[in-house]
């Protein structure tokens, strides 16, 4: 994922892993990219990941800007597990998210929907 | 202004009961999430099962997990199994929030997101918190969600459900 076109190395993340058998856990800073979605597979008989996303306080010119997901993909007999955090270093609002995969591409019917929350 | 989250059904158990199902789920919103809060009568595994006009019982779901303890982090899965969801839950107050993404396409297998927790106690009861993917291998629509315990405790008195649609612009 990549916020308002930047793709200079501003981005951080940590996350925890599972795949139904041991659990690992990661940190990267000077990311180009933030990953927040887990490791998806190429889709298998229809079978999709999935991720569900927070942008905190996303138009907040005075800070920068974090993010924390959940997100996984099961194939009955192969999973993963994910919940991680980003930081865009960037006081900049939020006005554009790019959905970056991996190198292989969505597949035909990912679908991707955005929601506001307003207090 | 619209809102983010419409309340499709809520409940608050009025007697104690060993699964609760929605029916009739419309199928005009693009997200589900589903919201858990109650207590057991005894620990148990709070699963899940789902269907189109009827509740699935096939062998047509799985999962992977991710959990910790306080002590330590542990994952596991299942395949092939007959429920969606299998998260360990007590006596105490416990939460589970549930994502069904794309829930209404008749095109893709169904994906879901769980995240739960079973609080701690000063008793010693020991808190749990997790998080799920699962899998129902079937392309059709969701329209009805049934949560259920696996060894057949009752959710008590006072336990709530709610199911909220969203819908994107």
């Amino acid at each position: 994922m990549q916020f308002n076109g930047d793709t200079a190395g501003n981005y951080n993340a940590h996350a925890i892993e599972a795949n139904g058998s041991s659990v690992s856990a990661q940190s990267q800073t000077s990311l180009t990219i933030v990953n927040l979605g887990g490791p998806f597979t190429t889709q298998t008989a229809n079978a999709f990941g999935g991720s569900v996303i927070d942008f905190l306080d996303y138009a907040d010119t005075n800070k920068y800007k974090t993010v924390r997901a959940i997100g996984g993909q099961d194939l009955n007999g192969y999973g993963t597990m994910m919940f991680a955090s980003g930081l865009w270093r960037s006081t900049s609002a939020i006005t554009s998210i790019k959905m970056v995969s991996g190198g292989t591409g969505w597949a035909q019917y990912s679908s991707f929907a955005l929601y506001g929350i307003k207090g | 202004m619209a809102s983010t989250y419409t309340p499709i059904a809520t409940t608050t158990l009025g007697s104690a009961a060993a699964s609760y199902t929605f029916t009739s789920i419309p199928s005009t919103y693009t997200d589900l999430v589903l919201v858990f809060s109650g207590t057991l009568s005894s620990a148990d595994y709070v699963c899940m099962r789902v269907g189109n006009g009827s509740i699935d019982t096939g062998s047509n779901y799985s999962h992977t997990d991710l959990s910790g303890n306080g002590t330590s982090a542990s994952s596991s899965r299942s395949s092939n199994a007959t429920y969606f969801f299998t998260a360990p839950m007590n006596t105490n107050q416990n939460n589970m929030i549930i994502n069904f993404q794309n829930y209404s396409n008749t095109t893709t297998n169904k994906t879901a997101l769980l995240r739960w927790n079973t609080p701690l106690t000063d008793g010693g009861a020991t808190g749990v918190v997790g998080a799920e993917v699962a899998l129902w291998r079937s392309t059709s629509a969701i329209n009805q969600i049934r949560v259920l315990t696996y060894a057949g405790q009752n959710f008590n008195t006072g336990s709530t459900f709610t199911l909220y649609g969203i819908q994107a612009a």
